[in-house]
C-alpha cells in the first residue's frame, strides 16, 4: 500500500498512523503530545497536514493511512495552520531559555524556527504559574514553560498506572502538577523529564550541568541489569574539564525498552564518573604471579561477549579454573523493564559455557594460590591471607593489586539480555586512561 | 556590466625615470619634518605610559566586566553559556549553579575568563541575552607577571566598572 506525501509516493502497512508513516520515512512533522510509545492524544494540533478532499487541515496522528491518500505537510497554508498553533501555545510561555535546561533539545525552540518566527500580540502580563517546583524522583516542573500536551500525565497514568500527575484548572490557568502533599513517587518517574517536549519537566540530577548542545552521544546498554535498554550515553570533554558521562538517555528499541529506562539505570552513569586508586600496568609482574601452581579466575557477568571470550582463551591457556557468579537482587526486578538478575550477560557466560557454580568456585578458591578477579563484585572487598589477588577492575577494590580497565562507556561489544538479544553497544570518543581489558590480555599470552 | 577602460600611468620616459615621484615624496617628508622641527609641540605623540591616552570610548573593547542588576545589585549573569558558546577562543569557563536568593533560578558559581587566550572580538558581548558581560571597561591594558594572573575570576570581573553611561545591566 502506499500514500503521496508532498507529491513523493511512500510506502506504508494498511491500519498504520499517518504520523507513524511520516516520522518513520524521516518526514518533518511537528508534534507534541504524539510520542510514538504513548500514543496519540490529539490536543495539541501540531501535526496538522492537509489532506487532497478534506475541506480542512487535519491532525496526523489521529488520521489512518488510506489506498493514494494525498498529504501535504510544507504547504503555505498548512504552515500558516502551524503558526497559529505556536502562538497560542507560546502565548504565555515566559522565554526563559538561558536558565532552561531543554534549550538547544526543545520542541518549542526547534518548531518557532522552522515556522514561527512573529512578533508577540500579546497585550496583556502573561499568565503567572508555578516554577521550579519540586515533583520529587529528581524531577522539577516548571509550569509556566509547560504547552499541555499530557505525555506525563499519560506515562503516569496508563503505562506505570501510579497516576501521580494531572492537570488542574482551566484555560490560561490549566497547569500540570500533583495533588497536595502528594509526590512523583515511583521507580519510572524521570522518563516523563526525557518525554516532556519542552523544559517543563526537567531533571534534577542533570540540572544546570551542562548545556545539551556541548554534549557528545554514544550508543550503548544500560549494564543495570540483565534487561538491556538501549540508551544514548550523553558525554563530554571540555577544555577545562576532563571526560565526563553527565546522562543516559533511553534510545528507542520496540522490542526492549519502548522509549524508557528504570531511574536506577538512568543514574547509574554516576558510577562510570568516579575515580579510583589503581596501580600502572605492569605486565611481567602479572606473568610472574601467574606461574603459581592453583589459580583460580572470577569473571563478571557484566562483561560483553568479547572481553568473556578473551578471558576464557585466556584461563585456558594458563591453566586457570574460570568462574563466574550471578548477580541477584530478588527486590530489584518488578513486572515491566527491571528484572532479578542485576547482571548485564549472564546470558553470553553461559553461551560461552563458564562455569557458574558457587560450590565449586568455593572448593577451588580454598586450594588456590592467586586469585584473579575479572572485575566481580563478590570479591571487590574480600581479603584473602594466603591468596595473592589480582584485580581488573572498572571499580575501587579493597585488598590485593588492582589494575584499572577501561569500563563499558570506554568499551564496544555485545551483550546478550535477559530474552536472548544479541545487543552491540559502541565507546564514547575519547580515549580511556585505562586500557582495555582485550589489550591487557594480548599482553599476557 | 560594461568594461570601464582605466588608462594605465607610468608609461611615459619621464615616468618611468621616477625622478618626480622621488622628488614629490620628499617634498612631503621635508614639509613635516622642518614643521614639527620648529614646533615639538604639535606633534601627535604620546608617551605612554606617562601619557594616556584619551580618546578610549564605551565602544572601545577593553577588558570584560560582568554587570550588575539595578534592583539589588547582585550579579545579572545567569550562566547560560551563549558566551562561552559564541567564544571563539574557547576562552570562557563557566560552572552554573542553583541561584538560592529567589532572584533567579542560575548563576555561575565560576565564571573566568583566560584574557591571554582571549581574541577582544566581543562576540560574547553580542551573544548575552542579559547584558550580562560587557567589554566596555576602558581597560586596554592587563599585567601581570604569571599566567594565572591573566584569568580574571567572576569576583574580578564583577567589580571592574565600566565607563559608559549604564552602569547596570539593561536587561528586563
Amino acid at each position: 500500500m502506499k500514500i503521496i506525501v508532498n507529491d513523493t509516493a511512500v510506502e506504508c502497512k494498511e491500519g498504520e498512523l499517518l504520523i507513524d508513516v511520516l516520522i518513520n520515512n524521516g518526514i518533518e512533522i511537528p508534534h507534541f503530545c504524539y510520542h510514538q510509545d504513548l500514543g496519540p492524544d490529539g490536543n495539541c494540533r501540531m501535526c496538522m497536514v492537509e489532506i487532497k478532499g478534506e475541506k480542512r487541515p487535519q491532525i496526523a496522528c489521529d488520521t489512518f493511512v488510506k489506498e493514494n491518500l494525498e498529504v501535504s505537510t510544507k504547504s503555505n497554508r498548512i504552515n500558516a495552520v502551524k503558526r497559529s498553533i505556536l502562538e497560542f501555545e507560546l502565548l504565555n510561555h515566559p522565554v526563559d531559555c538561558p536558565i532552561c535546561d531543554q534549550a538547544g533539545e526543545c520542541k518549542l525552540q526547534d518548531y518557532y524556527m522552522d515556522y514561527g518566527l512573529y512578533e508577540s500580540r500579546l497585550s496583556t502580563a502573561k499568565t503567572k504559574k508555578g516554577k521550579h517546583i519540586d515533583l520529587g524522583s529528581n524531577v522539577m516542573l516548571d509550569q509556566e514553560r509547560c504547552v499541555l500536551c499530557m505525555r506525563c500525565v499519560r506515562f503516569t497514568s496508563e503505562i506505570t498506572k501510579t497516576g501521580e500527575l494531572g492537570v488542574m484548572g482551566r484555560g490560561d490557568h490549566a497547569k500540570i502538577g500533583v495533588a497536595p502533599n502528594r509526590k512523583l513517587n515511583n521507580s519510572y518517574a524521570m522518563n516523563v523529564v526525557e518525554l516532556c517536549p519542552v523544559g517543563a519537566l526537567t531533571s534534577k540530577d542533570f540540572r544546570f550541568r551542562q548545556r545539551v548542545w556541548f554534549l557528545d552521544s554514544a550508543k550503548s546498554i544500560c549494564h543495570g541489569c540483565s534487561r538491556g535498554c538501549n540508551i544514548h550515553i550523553d558525554y563530554n570533554e571540555t577544555k577545562y574539564a576532563s571526560e565526563k558521562v553527565y546522562r543516559f538517555r533511553s534510545r528507542r528499541n520496540k522490542k526492549i525498552n519502548l522509549s524508557f529506562l528504570c531511574d536506577f539505570g538512568r543514574l547509574s552513569y554516576q558510577e562510570l564518573n568516579e575515580p579510583f586508586e589503581a596501580i600502572s600496568w605492569d605486565a611481567q609482574t602479572v606473568i610472574e604471579s601467574l606461574k603459581a601452581d592453583k589459580k583460580v579466575a572470577l569473571v563478571s557477568p557484566s562483561l560483553s561477549m568479547q572481553q568473556l571470550q578473551a578471558v576464557k582463551e585466556f584461563s585456558e591457556n594458563h591453566a586457570i579454573a574460570l568462574f563466574s557468579l550471578a548477580y541477584t537482587d530478588e527486590n530489584f526486578g518488578d513486572d515491566w523493564l527491571k528484572t532479578k538478575d542485576i547482571s548485564a550477560n549472564f546470558a553470553g557466560v553461559q553461551d560461552r559455557h563458564i562455569s557458574t557454580s558457587q560450590e565449586e568456585f568455593e572448593k577451588s578458591l580454598n586450594n588456590a594460590s592467586l586469585v584473579l578477579n575479572f572485575d566481580h563484585k563478590f570479591l571487590k572487598d574480600k581479603a584473602f591471607a594466603d591468596k595473592e589477588v589480582i584485580h581488573f577492575s572498572t571499580s575501587s577494590c579493597e585488598h590485593g593489586s588492582v589494575y584499572a580497565i577501561a569500563n563499558f562507556a570506554h568499551e564496544s561489544g555485545t551483550l546478550i539480555n535477559c530474552d536472548g538479544i544479541w545487543q552491540d553497544f559502541y565507546a564514547t570518543k575519547y580515549p580511556c586512561e585505562a586500557p582495555r581489558l582485550i589489550e591487557l590480555l594480548e599482553t599476557l599470552r | 556590466m560594461g568594461i570601464k577602460v582605466v588608462k594605465r600611468h607610468g608609461g611615459t620616459f619621464l615616468e618611468k625615470m621616477y625622478v618626480q615621484a622621488v622628488f614629490g615624496g620628499m617634498k612631503t617628508t621635508l614639509k613635516h619634518f622642518t614643521a614639527n622641527l620648529s614646533d615639538a609641540s604639535n606633534i601627535p605623540t604620546l608617551c605612554y605610559p606617562e601619557q594616556l591616552p584619551t580618546d578610549i570610548t564605551p565602544r572601545y573593547r577593553g577588558v570584560h566586566r560582568l554587570t550588575h542588576r539595578k534592583s539589588d545589585d547582585s550579579i545579572a549573569c545567569v550562566a547560560c553559556f551563549m558566551c562561552a558558546t559564541a567564544c571563539p577562543a574557547k576562552c570562557i569557563e563557566i560552572v552554573a549553579t542553583e541561584r538560592e536568593d529567589g532572584v533567579d533560578e542560575k548563576m555561575p558559581a565560576i565564571f573566568n575568563i583566560d584574557l591571554l587566550a582571549c581574541v577582544f572580538c566581543g562576540y560574547c558581548v553580542e551573544a548575552c541575552p542579559c547584558d550580562a558581560i560587557r567589554m566596555d571597561s576602558g581597560l586596554y591594558s592587563v599585567i601581570g607577571d604569571k599566567r594565572e594572573d591573566f584569568i580574571y575570576d567572576k569576583a574580578k570581573l564583577l567589580s571592574i566598572k565600566g565607563i559608559s553611561k549604564e552602569e547596570f545591566s539593561l536587561a528586563k
